[in-house]
C-alpha cells in the first residue's frame, strides 16, 4: 500500500510538474536560446565517441565506420607515465594559479576601493586592466627578457644588491616554472579580475561604513570586518567556477612560457594533448584525454557547488 | 530530480536536432562516388600540341591551397604582372590560399575529415596522410598525354613519383641549390677568424678550440659578454640540436632524422648514435666552461636571431636559410663579425657531405584533388603552366620589364634588372619567384629553347653579383672565389633523401609516431646533457638512451631502409 | 601581503588618531598602487615603443620605453600593404556589431529565466548552460558538425556558435538577481506577460551589465581569427581583419613551416630572405587591437563597476 501511495505521490508530483510547466510557458519560450547552446555546444559532443574507436579522419562524422576499440585508449592513457606527469603539472599549476590570482586580485580590488581621489581611482583601474589585452606571445617575450640570465633587469638588480653571485636562469629552472606561470598570470590578469570584486564592493551599503566610523573603526578593520565579508558570495562563485577549470590551466600561456629546459614541469595535460596527440594524428587518444579532462571538471564543479550550498544554502546551479 | 529532468530535456532536444540534421545534408556519403579514376585517358592533351598562347582556352576558376604561410600579403596571381600574364595566357582565374595561423597537420586533418579539398592542393609534409585518405586523382594518363609536363620529368623521376599502388598523385620537387653560400655548416665569426689569422677549419675539435680561445681573449663585445656557442631550440627549430648538427660530423648527408649508409643504404636513427653524443658533449663542454649561451634552451627563435644580429656569437651550427633574419641584421650592423660556415668533421673522418645531394623529391608536391569539378581542365592548366614560356615568366619575370632575349636566344637581365631580382620587395610586387609550387621545369637545368639555366639564382651572372665588398675581401684571405669553395661539391642523389621518406610515411603509423616521440624525448634531454656536470654526462646519456630504447625505433629504421632500397634503383641510372 | 604588513603595526597605530592612520594608510596604498600601475603599464608601453622602432634595429633588443630608431614601417606594412584591409575591417565590424546585437538579447533571456527561483526548469537550464564551460567535443568533431549545419563559408558561423557564453550569462543573472524582486511581482499583478517584464522592465534597468557584457562580446568578436581559419579561409569576402593581420604576421615569420621543411630547405634554399622581422609587426598589431579598447574603456568604466556582478552582496 505504501508503495502505491508513493507512486501516487510521484505521479502527482509529475503531474504538478507538467501543469507548472504549462503555467510558465512564457518562461519556457524565453528559455529557447538554450536550444542554441545544445546545437552548438552539445551536438559536437558526439566527438567523444572518437575515444572508443580507432578513429581515422577519413571517416568524417561516421565514427562507427572505424574499428571499435572499447576502453583501449583510456587504458593506454592510464598506463602512460607522461599522462600522469601532465596531470601532476596541470594540478600544480592550476592550484597555484587559483591561489595567487585570488589573493592578488582581491588585494588589488581592496586597494583600489580604498582610494579616495576619484581621478586616481579611475586611472589606476584603466591602467591595471590594459595588460589583459596584450597577447601571451607578447607578454612571454617580455617575461623572458626581464628574467634573462643574460643582462635581464631582475638579475642585474639582484647582482647589484649582492643577493646573488651569479645570474639565475629563472626561466630555465624546472622547479620555478609553476611559480612563474602563477606570477605572470597575476601580472597580466589581476587588474581585469579585480573588476568583479570592485563591482561587488560598490554595492555594499554605505551605512555599514558610517556606523563603523562612529564606532571608531580603523581602515584596516573596516576592510576585514565589512568589505571582505560582504563580497563573500562573489568570491565563492568565482572560486567554484575556477575550481571547475582547475585542469584547464591556460594552454597558450604555458605553451609560450615553456622551453626545452623546463619540459619536466611545464608539460601540462593540455600541452601533452597538443604535442603528442594532435601533432601526431592520435585523435582517439587525444579525445580520451579531453573526456577525462571534462569529467574531472564536472565532478569538481558539482562537488564544489554542493559544498558551497551546504555551507550557506546558496550554490550557483 | 532536476538532473533527471535536464537529461530528459536534453535528450528530447537532441533527438529533434538529430532529425533536423538528418534531413539537411549528409556529407559523408560523397567520397566514394568521386573516387573512381577520373576521365577517359584519351581526352587531355590531344587537342593541340602547339604553344599554349596559340590556343584559346575556356575560362576557368580553380582554387589552390599552398600548405605553408605566405611570404607576402600580395596575391601573386591576381595582383602581380607575372600573375596577370599567366592568367591571360592560361585563361584561368586562380584563387590562392595560404596556411594562416595553423600548422600543416591541423589543416590537413580538417581537409581530410571534411573530405572537401581545394581543386589543386600542395601536400607539404602531409603527403602520407593525403595519400592514405585518397585525396588526389591519379595523373598517370594525363602525364602520358601531356604536351609539356612529360618533358619536365625524366623516366626515373616519373617512377620516383609513383606510389605503391602504381599511380602518380602529385608532382615532386626538383633539386635546387644555393650557389653562393653552403646550405649548412659550423659557423665562425669573421672577427675570430681574423684574430686566428684565417685558419682552415677542418675538425670539430679545432672548431671548438678556436671558440674557446677567442672567448678567453675577447670576453666581452659592445659591453655584453661574448657568447661562445648558441643554438636554436624553439619548437621545430630544435632539430639543429636534436639531429641536425651531428650527422655531418661523421660525413653523412642530410637525411632527416636518420643517417643512411651510402653503401648498404641502411637507415639509422640519429638521436642515440655516438656522433650525436659527441655533439652533446661539445654543448656540455661549452656550458661548463661558461661560454655557452645561458639562454640557449629557453630562447625563442626571435631572440636567437637577435643574438646573431648583435654580433656577440662566436660560433654555431645551423642551416643558412634558417638564420637569414639574424644574418641580414648582422650585415647591416657590423659585417666584420659576419658568420662563415665550415665543413667540420670528427678527427679521422675523411669525407664530408654538407652540401648534400641534388635530389629530386617525390615525397611532396601539388596534385589535383578528387573534389575538383573539372580535372581535365585543371590538368590542362598545369600543362600550360609547364610550357617553357610560362616557366620562364614564373622565374624570370615579364619579358621587357624584367629580362630580354639575347641575340642567341638566351635570357638576359640588365644590371638594374638584377638589382630588382635581388630586392625582395620588388620580387613580391612583380610576382617573380613567388609561386614555387609551379616549378615543373628543374631549376638547375637549362631551358631547351633559350638554353639558359631555369633558376636565375643559379646562373653565373647572379653568383658574380652575389657578394658584398667585405665578403670579397674576406675571400681573398682564403684564395677562394665563393664561400662554398672549402666544401665538397654537391652531387646527384643516389637514393631518396631520408627527409622525403619521412614526409611520405602516414602520420598515424606507429613507427612514425615512435620517431617523432623520440624527438620530444631528445628535446627534453639535450638541455640536461648540456647542463649536467662533466662527470655526470655519461650517466645522463645512458638514462636518455634507456628511454629511447623503449620505443620501436628499430622498426622505423627498417621501414625507412626498405623504402630507400625500394626506390634506389630509380636514382642510379 | 601588504594588508598583513600594515596590520602588524596596528598596535602602534592604535595610539594614533584615526586621522593619522588614514594618512599613513593612504600614503602606503597610493605608493603601492602607483607601483602596480608601473608594473602593469610597462609591458604595454614597451610594446608601443617596439612597434614604432625600426624592425631590423629592434632585433638587437634593449628597447624599453622609447623607440631607438623611429619608424612607422610596421604600421605601414599592416595597414597599407594589403588592399583588402578596409574591407576585412568592415567584415570584422559587421561581425562585432551583429554578434553583440544577437548575443545580448539571447543571453538576457537565459539570464532572466535562470534568475527566476520559481521557474521549474531553472536548475536544468542553468546546468545546461554552465556545463558548456567545461565540455568540448574536440576540434575536428566540432568542425564537422558546423559544416553539416551548412556554416562553411557562411557569415553566420561567426555569430551563432559564440552567441551564448556561460560566463556572460552568469554575470547577467547575478545582476538581475540583484534587482528588487518586487518589480517583477507588481508587474505580474498588473497582468504583464513575462516578455514584457523582461524587455520593458528588466532590460532598461540592466543597462550597466548590458554595456559591460556588450563590450566584452564586441571585443572578443573583433579579435577572432581562428573561426575564419576553420570555416571561411577559402572565401575572400568573409575574411576578417584579425585573420588578415595574422596572415601578415605569419608571412613576416614564414621561413619554412615545420621540421621536415627545415630538412628540405637544405636542398631548396634558393628562395630569398629579407623579411621584416616579426617582433615589431606583432607589437604594432597589439597596439592596433588595444587602442580602440583603451579609448572606449574609460567611458564605459562606470558601467563596468556596476555591471560586473557575480553573486549577491551581503548586508
Amino acid at each position: 500500500m505504501s508503495v502505491q501511495s508513493g507512486a501516487l505521490a510521484i505521479a502527482k508530483k509529475e503531474h504538478n510538474f507538467w501543469r507548472q510547466l504549462w503555467r510558465q510557458r512564457q518562461l519556457v519560450v524565453l528559455s529557447l536560446p538554450v536550444l542554441m547552446v545544445i546545437v552548438f555546444s552539445y551536438v559536437p559532443l558526439w566527438g567523444w565517441l572518437v575515444a572508443f574507436f580507432d578513429y581515422k579522419p577519413t571517416s568524417g562524422m561516421n565514427v562507427f565506420k572505424n574499428d571499435f576499440a572499447g576502453f583501449k585508449y583510456f587504458i593506454e592513457l592510464f598506463n602512460d607515465s607522461y599522462f600522469w606527469r601532465g596531470l601532476k603539472n596541470s594540478l600544480g599549476i592550476g592550484v597555484l594559479k587559483i591561489i595567487f590570482s585570488y589573493v592578488f586580485s582581491l588585494m588589488l580590488a581592496v586597494m583600489i576601493n580604498e582610494v579616495r581621489i576619484n581621478w586616481f581611482k579611475r586611472t589606476v583601474q584603466t591602467i591595471s586592466y590594459l595588460p589583459h589585452f596584450v597577447s601571451w606571445v607578447v607578454a612571454a617575450n617580455l617575461v623572458f627578457v626581464t628574467l634573462s640570465p643574460d643582462s635581464g633587469i631582475v638579475n642585474e638588480l639582484l647582482l647589484k644588491l649582492g643577493i646573488i653571485d651569479s645570474p639565475i636562469s629563472f626561466m630555465g629552472k624546472p622547479n620555478l616554472f609553476w611559480l612563474i606561470v602563477a606570477l605572470t598570470e597575476v601580472w597580466k590578469n589581476s587588474g581585469y579580475s579585480a573588476i568583479v570584486y570592485l563591482s561587488a564592493m560598490t554595492s555594499i551599503d554605505p551605512s555599514l561604513y558610517e556606523s563603523a566610523d562612529i564606532d571608531g573603526a580603523g581602515r584596516i578593520s573596516k576592510i576585514f570586518n565589512i568589505t571582505l565579508p560582504s563580497i563573500i558570495p562573489t568570491i565563492k562563485i568565482l572560486l567554484v567556477l575556477s575550481i571547475g577549470r582547475l585542469l584547464s590551466v591556460g594552454f597558450e600561456q604555458v605553451y609560450v612560457l615553456k622551453s626545452p629546459s623546463t619540459t619536466e614541469t611545464a608539460t601540462t595535460l593540455e600541452v601533452y594533448i597538443y604535442d603528442f596527440a594532435l601533432k601526431y594524428a592520435q585523435y582517439s587518444k587525444g579525445s580520451a584525454m579531453s573526456i577525462f579532462n571534462s569529467l574531472v571538471s564536472i565532478v569538481l564543479i558539482v562537488g564544489c557547488n554542493l559544498l558551497a550550498r551546504r555551507m550557506d544554502g546558496e550554490g550557483i546551479m | 530530480m532536476t538532473m533527471r529532468k535536464s537529461i530528459a530535456i536534453l535528450i528530447a532536444l537532441m533527438m529533434v536536432l538529430a532529425a533536423l540534421a538528418g534531413c539537411s545534408s549528409n556529407p559523408t556519403t560523397t567520397p566514394d562516388a568521386t573516387k573512381a579514376p577520373a576521365a577517359d585517358p584519351a581526352e587531355p592533351g590531344t587537342d593541340d600540341p602547339a604553344e599554349p598562347a596559340a590556343v584559346e582556352r575556356d575560362p576557368a576558376t580553380f582554387s589552390l591551397l599552398y600548405m605553408s604561410a605566405a611570404t607576402t600579403t600580395v596575391d601573386p596571381w591576381a595582383d602581380t604582372p607575372v600573375g596577370q600574364y599567366l592568367e591571360s595566357k592560361t585563361n584561368v582565374k586562380l584563387e590562392i590560399e595560404y596556411l594562416v595561423g595553423s600548422d600543416v597537420r591541423q589543416k590537413a586533418s580538417l581537409l581530410i575529415a571534411g573530405n572537401e579539398y581545394p581543386d589543386i592542393l600542395h601536400t607539404a609534409d602531409a603527403s602520407g596522410d593525403f595519400y592514405a585518405a585518397g585525396a588526389f586523382i591519379p595523373l598517370n594518363d594525363y602525364i602520358e598525354n601531356s604536351t609539356n609536363i612529360k618533358n619536365c620529368y625524366t623516366n626515373s623521376q616519373i617512377k620516383q613519383m609513383t606510389q605503391d599502388d602504381g599511380n602518380i598523385y602529385w608532382f615532386g620537387a626538383h633539386a635546387s641549390e644555393n650557389a653562393a653560400y653552403p646550405t649548412a655548416g659550423y659557423y665562425l665569426n669573421m672577427d675570430l677568424l681574423a684574430q686566428a689569422d684565417y685558419p682552415e677549419v677542418k675538425t670539430f675539435d679545432q672548431w671548438q678550440q678556436l671558440i674557446i680561445d677567442y672567448v678567453a681573449a675577447n670576453p666581452t663585445f659592445n659591453g655584453q659578454s661574448t657568447i661562445g656557442v648558441s643554438e636554436p631550440t624553439e619548437a621545430w627549430r630544435a632539430s639543429a640540436v636534436q639531429y641536425g648538427g651531428s650527422r655531418f660530423l661523421v660525413g653523412f648527408q642530410n637525411d632527416g632524422l636518420t643517417v643512411v649508409d651510402p653503401e648498404t643504404l641502411e637507415a639509422k636513427i640519429i638521436m642515440d648514435q655516438d656522433f650525436q653524443k659527441e655533439f652533446c658533449k661539445m654543448l656540455n663542454t661549452m656550458w661548463n666552461l661558461g661560454i655557452a649561451d645561458p639562454e640557449m634552451f629557453m630562447q625563442t627563435d626571435e631572440q636567437y636571431q637577435a643574438k646573431i644580429g648583435s654580433g656577440r656569437i662566436a660560433g654555431l651550427y645551423d642551416q643558412r636559410s634558417m638564420i637569414s633574419v639574424g644574418l641580414d641584421a648582422l650585415e647591416a650592423n657590423d659585417p666584420s663579425r659576419m658568420l662563415v660556415a665550415f665543413p667540420v668533421v670528427l678527427e679521422g673522418v675523411t669525407t664530408e657531405r654538407y652540401r648534400g645531394p641534388r635530389a629530386f623529391a617525390g615525397g611532396s608536391g601539388i596534385g589535383i584533388t578528387i573534389t575538383c569539378k573539372n580535372p581535365d581542365r585543371a590538368f590542362q592548366f598545369l600543362d600550360d603552366i609547364a610550357s617553357e614560356e610560362l616557366q620562364t615568366v614564373l622565374r624570370w619575370g615579364v619579358e621587357g620589364t624584367d629580362f630580354s632575349y639575347g641575340e642567341d636566344g638566351s635570357l638576359v637581365k640588365t644590371e638594374e634588372q638584377w638589382a630588382n631580382y635581388n630586392n625582395i620587395e620588388y620580387k613580391q610586387q612583380s610576382g617573380i619567384e613567388q609561386m614555387g609550387w609551379f616549378y615543373f621545369w628543374p631549376g638547375l637545368m637549362p631551358f631547351t629553347g633559350s638554353g639558359t639555366i631555369a633558376s636565375p639564382s643559379n646562373t653565373p651572372e647572379f653568383v658574380a653579383l652575389a657578394y658584398e665588398d667585405y665578403e670579397k675581401e674576406f675571400l681573398t684571405h682564403y684564395n677562394a672565389e665563393t664561400f662554398c669553395d672549402w666544401f665538397n661539391p654537391s652531387y646527384d642523389a643516389m637514393y631518396e633523401p631520408g627527409w622525403s621518406i619521412r614526409q611520405r610515411i602516414d602520420t598515424a603509423d606507429p613507427r612514425k609516431i615512435a620517431g617523432e616521440t623520440a624527438l620530444e624525448i631528445t628535446l627534453e634531454y639535450v638541455p640536461k646533457l648540456a647542463q649536467c656536470k662533466t662527470e655526470d654526462f655519461d650517466k645522463v646519456w645512458d638514462e636518455f638512451t634507456g628511454k629511447l630504447a623503449d620505443l620501436p625505433l628499430r622498426e622505423y629504421e627498417e621501414l625507412a631502409t626498405q623504402m630507400i632500397k625500394d626506390g634506389a634503383s630509380l636514382y642510379q641510372n | 601581503m601588504t594588508a598583513k604588513l600594515v596590520s602588524k603595526d596596528k598596535p602602534k597605530l592604535g595610539l594614533l588618531s584615526t586621522k593619522t592612520e588614514n594618512i599613513i594608510f593612504d600614503t602606503i596604498n597610493t605608493i603601492l598602487l602607483i607601483l602596480v600601475c608601473v608594473v602593469t603599464l610597462y609591458p604595454f608601453l614597451n610594446t608601443v615603443a617596439i612597434s614604432f622602432n625600426d624592425s631590423t634595429d629592434a632585433v638587437y633588443g634593449g628597447i624599453y620605453l622609447w623607440p631607438r630608431v623611429f619608424s612607422t614601417k610596421s604600421y605601414e606594412t599592416i595597414l597599407f600593404k594589403s588592399s583588402d584591409i578596409p574591407y576585412s575591417a568592415m567584415i570584422s565590424a559587421l561581425r562585432a556589431i551583429s554578434g553583440t546585437l544577437l548575443s545580448i538579447p539571447l543571453s538576457m533571456m537565459l539570464a532572466f529565466v535562470m534568475s527566476r527561483k520559481d521557474f521549474v526548469l531553472k536548475s536544468a537550464v542553468t546546468k545546461i548552460v554552465l556545463f558548456t564551460m567545461y565540455v568540448s567535443g574536440g576540434l575536428i568533431p566540432t568542425f564537422l558538425t558546423y559544416r553539416a549545419y551548412g556554416l562553411m563559408n557562411n557569415f553566420l558561423v561567426y555569430i551563432l556558435p559564440t552567441a551564448i557564453s556561460a560566463f556572460n550569462v552568469l554575470v547577467m543573472r547575478s545582476f538581475i538577481e540583484g534587482l528588487p524582486y518586487e518589480l517583477i511581482e507588481s508587474a505580474k499583478i498588473d497582468g504583464a506577460s513575462e516578455y514584457r517584464i523582461l524587455f520593458q522592465i528588466i532590460f532598461p534597468l540592466s543597462m550597466p551589465v548590458i554595456a559591460t557584457i556588450g563590450l566584452f562580446v564586441c571585443v572578443s568578436q573583433w579579435n577572432q581569427w581562428f573561426d575564419t581559419m576553420l570555416y571561411c579561409s577559402s572565401k575572400k569576402g568573409l575574411v576578417t581583419l584579425q585573420y588578415k593581420l595574422k596572415q601578415i604576421l605569419d608571412s613576416a615569420n614564414s621561413m619554412t613551416g615545420d621540421a621536415v621543411a627545415a630538412d628540405a630547405a637544405a636542398s631548396s634554399a634558393s628562395e630569398g630572405s629579407g623579411r621584416v622581422t616579426t617582433q615589431t609587426i606583432r607589437a604594432a598589431m597589439t597596439v592596433i587591437s588595444v587602442v580602440p579598447i583603451a579609448c572606449v574603456y574609460p567611458f564605459l568604466q562606470k558601467y563596468f563597476v556596476k555591471g560586473m556582478t557575480l553573486g549577491a552582496v551581503k548586508g
